[in-house]
């Protein structure tokens, strides 16, 4: 959209550069013209005047010559011819008073060496000059000359062409020096130029050298004061939130997560997209934390829970994406990613040997302070009730056991209807065949009730027997190593053939982290948009989940340049803010970032408008995604949230 | 080596052809032969060979008498009548080509060959009179004065070579030009319309 909008600007608009140039120039063609047009008329004049005054010279000395010749005819013809033959005459006549003889000579040669569309311009008249003859007292005859006008159109037109080309190599010169001159002078405002384009692409960018011009300077300052204060807005914003974040999410004495941070984002861990290989989740209960308060009094009780924190966290470390949180007074919730079984009963145990330690430092027994853990080895998309369930049930029953206080819930292993050769053939038939139809989902401007763009997901289809939605497909497709064909073989149905329904709209596709992360799909989709993107008949977009850009900064950058190199916009999902700051905002500059509604629900007005400083400072749009209930809607309205995609849209539209 | 001194030498040809044009060559005969007939063609043959080859090395006296002879042989006749107007200075190649033209056409040519034979154009002169024919009508007329010394002191030290007369005589013995009006120089003075004019065709070897 962005990118389309510029390129309207550019035509309408004109650069200063060109205008001064087009001014300036106006003004030198103009001068120069001027100054040609009085030179050529002033030459023109004298050389009339010129012609002029030899006339008359040469009319008296003529008459004078012919006076003396007492009237005879041949004598007045051969005075007339000789001076005819050594001038410059259009044309000598003689007549006498009596009028009985008349003699003339004229030139009536044409003009040669003069174009005639000239000699129209110049349109040179003379005037024929009169004199008497007199013989004696006696009035003989009258004589005139017509001087000749050849000789002007001559001299002129080599005048003209000689000023043209002298008009021609000073408009050339000057406007040489004027273009050197205006581009010397507007150099500054190329730097500004640069400056301002970087702050519409919500790029926070400082111009140190200052302009030699008053006027350029002072935008410069004006520039660098205006980037300066919102990049002030932005790190405000950004410590406000994560300041919110804290209050919201973090257990205050012990500085873990807590239990509501816990709940949003457990459906995202247990996510088989995220987590292939499911993981385990430990229940832990204190008991007898009455005792423990009584017998240390509450500041030594805290420390305590802080001490049990850091044993978690240790027992923690190692497990990507692990989560401890405090979930009450008494209570902990470990959750351990790609943590098998026999692995998390060793966690257990050292957990409780050091918990052991703990209390002996506090002269304290595990009799009267217990700690149970209960625990769950859970699979790829287990809903997160059931998690919860089972993983309680675990923990009720280490509390039940006198003999242990460690219990691992079994469950039978009966999850996945089809088996994974059963998949295989699925996909791999559906990938060879092309068995992929797309479907897309509206993002909707609540306000405007329209489309922003359309999200892109895709089905197995083998037209015959059945359908298989990304939900069912993409599990076994990630434990088959499928991920990336199976995107290539939907990115490529969207690029190459025509869907109507997305003409001359935005179109997001989400790419899942599986793909990201295989370097043949980067080069598989380098390819296809760079044979491709100039043909589409709609713009296109990607999604980023934020959580992995925020892990894979330097995988996600390279990602980001295929991007824009191929004008194609994108975006974070599943926003959650849980990187340290949001200079990775910064850098990344996203279109827009989708945030859960839950999530967004969540926030206080203060984090949320902390959070809106920080997009709105860098120009990123906040979009609500699953949004389902009216209710949820109202309440992203007074969060001031205006973007949702769910099926609310459905709702919207009608 | 050989290709080389050809190009050089024909180099040097071109070179003196275009610096020292020569007033008849082969050119001009085959145009007028083209536009005049061969008689035309034999008659620059004639000026080339008879007068300009074999008055080389004779003397001034000499050479106005042939020359004088030679080009007044050509019949007379008014520009009116050739040209269409009034008054036309021919050059030698329309004059000779035509073999007819009016006194200022013979008094060109003259003027010419003789230059081209070496005689100083200096003491030549063209010269506007007043002629008296046999009737006693008095007549405008053009003829070529030939200063024997540098400053003429008298009529005697003029020779007149007119269409008129076949001989060359010294001004005081033509007592049919009963006055002088005016004396232009040639080529060498002051250059009127009509002389500029002249110049320019003759060097084009307009025909």
């Amino acid at each position: 959209m962005e990118t389309i909008r510029r390129k309207y600007e550019k035509e309408e608009t004109m650069t200063l550069f060109k205008q001064m140039g087009i001014a300036v120039s106006l003004i030198i063609i103009i001068m120069l013209a001027s100054v040609m047009t009085i030179s050529y008329q002033s030459t023109k004049k004298d050389m009339i005047q010129n012609v002029y005054e030899t006339s008359v010279n040469n009319i008296s000395t003529l008459a004078s010559n012919l006076g003396e010749t007492s009237g005879e005819e041949a004598y007045i013809s051969t005075i007339i011819d000789a001076a005819f033959d050594s001038g410059y005459y259009k044309r000598i006549e003689f007549h006498s008073s009596d009028g009985k003889f008349n003699y003339k000579q004229v030139d009536n040669a044409k003009l040669e060496g003069v174009p005639s569309w000239f000699v129209d311009f110049a349109d040179i008249e003379l005037t024929t000059i009169k004199e008497n003859v007199s013989s004696g007292w006696q009035t003989i005859g009258e004589v005139q000359i017509l001087g000749d006008s050849t000789i002007i159109y001559k001299s002129l037109y080599k005048t003209f062409t000689k000023l043209l080309y002298l008009f021609a190599g000073f408009t050339f010169a000057s406007l040489l020096l004027l273009s050197l001159m205006l581009s010397f002078i507007l150099k500054p405002l190329k730097e500004i130029q640069n400056q301002a384009e970087a702050i519409t692409r919500d790029e926070f960018v400082i111009q140190e050298k200052m302009p030699y011009t008053t006027e350029f300077k002072e935008v410069v300052r004006g520039m660098n004061m205006m980037v300066k204060k919102v990049e002030y807005i932005f790190i405000k914003g950004s410590e406000t939130f994560k300041r919110n974040q804290e209050l919201l999410y973090m257990d205050p004495l012990t500085k873990l997560y807590n239990r509501r941070y816990l709940m949003l984002k457990l459906p995202d861990i247990v996510v088989l997209e995220n987590r292939a290989n499911g993981g385990t989740i430990m229940f832990v209960a204190v008991g007898g934390a009455e005792l423990l308060n009584k017998s240390l009094g509450h500041e030594a009780a805290d420390k305590v829970f802080c001490s049990l924190g850091d044993i978690f966290l240790d027992a923690c470390r190692g497990f990507e994406d692990g989560i401890v949180a405090r979930v009450n007074g008494t209570e902990f919730t470990l959750v351990l990613p790609n943590c098998e079984a026999s692995m998390s009963l060793d966690i257990a145990k050292k957990i409780h040997e050091r918990y052991e330690k703990l209390l002996q430092k506090y002269t304290l027994e595990t009799e009267s302070v217990t700690l149970d853990i209960g625990m769950y080895r859970y699979r790829p998309n287990v809903k997160v009730v059931d998690l919860l369930k089972r993983a309680d049930n675990a923990l009720l029953h280490a509390k039940a056991d006198e003999h242990s206080s460690t219990y691992i819930y079994e469950e039978k292993d009966d999850e996945n209807a089809m088996g994974k050769e059963q998949w295989r053939e699925i996909i791999e038939d559906s990938i060879t065949k092309k068995h992929v139809s797309l479907k897309f989902w509206p993002m909707m401007e609540i306000r405007t009730k329209k489309v922003d763009h359309n999200v892109m997901t895709f089905i197995i289809d083998d037209k015959l027997k059945q359908q298989y939605f990304y939900g069912d497909f993409i599990a076994p497709a990630i434990n088959l190593g499928l991920v990336s064909k199976i995107y290539m073989l939907a990115l490529n149905e969207l690029i190459t053939n025509k869907h109507e329904e997305i003409d001359n709209t935005l179109c997001c596709v989400r790419l899942s982290n599986e793909f990201l992360k295989d370097p043949l799909a980067f080069e598989a989709l380098s390819k296809l948009l760079q044979e491709n993107v100039r043909a589409l008949t709609f713009d296109l977009c990607f999604e980023i989940s934020d959580n992995f850009a925020i892990h894979n900064p330097m995988l996600v950058k390279r990602f980001i340049e295929l991007f824009k190199t191929n004008k194609c916009g994108f975006g974070f999902n599943s926003f959650m803010g849980e990187s340290d700051d949001f200079a990775y905002l910064k850098v990344f500059n996203p279109d827009f970032i989708k945030a859960d509604v839950s999530f967004l629900l969540d926030q206080s007005r203060d984090s949320m408008n902390a959070i809106q400083v920080v997009t709105d400072s860098l120009g990123i749009k906040i979009i609500a995604s699953f949004v389902q209930t009216q209710e949820e809607l109202n309440a992203l309205n007074a969060l001031n949230v205006y973007k949702v995609q769910g099926p609310i849209t459905d709702k919207i539209t009608n | 080596m050989y290709s080389l001194g050809t190009f050089l030498f024909t180099l040097v040809l071109l070179f003196s052809s275009s610096l020292n044009a020569e007033l008849i060559d082969a050119e001009i005969e085959r145009k007028a032969d083209a536009k005049y007939g061969a008689f035309a063609k034999n008659r620059l043959l004639a000026i080339d060979e008879k007068l300009l080859n074999d008055l080389k090395n004779a003397d001034d006296i000499k050479k106005l008498n042939t020359v004088n002879t030679w080009v007044n042989f050509i019949k007379y006749k008014s520009d009116k009548k050739v040209y269409g107007v009034s008054d036309y200075w021919a050059t030698l190649y329309e004059f000779v080509g035509k073999n007819m033209g009016d006194c200022e056409d013979y008094t060109i040519t003259k003027y010419y060959i003789l230059k081209e034979l070496g005689v100083d154009p200096k003491r030549m002169k063209f010269t506007y009179v007043i002629y008296k024919n046999k009737r006693g009508k008095k007549i405008s007329h053009m003829v070529l004065s030939y200063f024997k010394v540098e400053q003429p002191q008298s009529k005697n030290d003029i020779l007149i070579l007119d269409n008129n007369n076949r001989l060359v005589l010294p001004a005081s013995k033509r007592k049919d030009l009963i006055k002088m009006i005016k004396m232009i120089n040639g080529d060498t003075g002051p250059k009127s319309k009509k002389w500029k004019q002249l110049e320019e065709n003759m060097k084009r070897k307009k025909l």
